[in-house]
């Protein structure tokens, strides 16, 4: 799958440059943020504007890559499309990731 | 008459056939006045119920058949996904009525990974029936469709 990784001072922002977030490429996306975070990147915005579709495994993903931040770092959400909003709120993962509406917002928060 | 569509497909237990389902749930829907938001969370329901015939039935093995059945009419959205794989015990399908509380109220580190499939199946349908005859396992999911307001 097809991430695009770009530092901007110590936050590492993440953006998913796929439509599909779910079970045929959530174990690549997994692997890879958790390396990611491996390499020392522990301030992350993960950008998901391009994504128009998230299952349950897409989530699992992202709580993998949370938990292996262990708290020592950051890992917030921007850009969650509408529909896909419903999926963080059906399983109240809004209420364990940050989500912001935009990427420059949330490179503020994370700087501050 | 009423309008009604339907799909029959048989995919091969690999995850990468997943989104040829998905986006063929989706197209169908997008032929009855159903908002985004409905349509997203049908193509989900159809997604997870795949997603986890894979993983549980067939244990992410390829090569087994998996029959996708979805129905859907003005009023109501009908998903039957069948295997032949393990069958699932018929107490998992009562074990997600907390999930999302969990989720809310644990620590970071305590958040379960997995598992969220059949919660989010059980919440955004109005019925979830499985069944296991000869060797065939079938999970049937039926919502009915409220009517869209009409537009003054």
């Amino acid at each position: 799958m097809q991430l695009n990784e770009t530092m901007i001072g110590k936050i590492a922002v993440v953006k998913v440059e796929e439509k599909r977030l779910e079970s045929s490429v959530a174990l690549d996306f997994r692997e890879r943020i958790v390396e990611f975070i491996k390499k020392g990147n522990l301030h992350i915005v993960l950008n998901l504007s391009e994504v128009e579709f998230i299952d349950s495994s897409g989530l699992a993903a992202m709580v993998s890559a949370l938990k292996t931040l262990g708290g020592k770092g950051n890992l917030v959400i921007c850009g969650v499309r509408e529909s896909v909003l419903v999926l963080f709120q059906l399983t109240r993962l809004d209420r364990v990731f940050r989500l912001f509406s935009s990427e420059k917002e949330a490179i503020a928060t994370l700087s501050s | 008459m009423e309008q009604r569509a339907k799909l029959l497909v048989t995919i091969d237990s690999r995850f990468d056939c997943i989104p040829h389902v998905g986006k063929a749930v989706e197209s169908l829907c997008s032929l009855f006045p159903l908002s985004q938001k409905q349509v997203y969370e049908v193509q989900l329901c159809v997604v997870e119920a795949v997603s986890n015939a894979i993983k549980h039935a067939y244990h992410n093995e390829p090569g087994h058949h998996v029959e996708v059945q979805f129905e859907i009419s003005c009023d109501k959205v009908s998903i039957r996904v069948c295997d032949f794989g393990t069958t699932m015990h018929q107490s998992s399908l009562k074990e997600t009525s907390t999930f999302h509380l969990q989720t809310e109220l644990a620590d970071p580190q305590a958040i379960p990974e997995s598992g969220r499939g059949l919660f989010i199946m059980k919440t955004l349908m109005d019925e979830i029936v499985y069944t296991s005859k000869g060797g065939k396992n079938c999970l049937t999911l039926t919502k009915t469709l409220l009517s869209q307001p009409k537009i003054p």
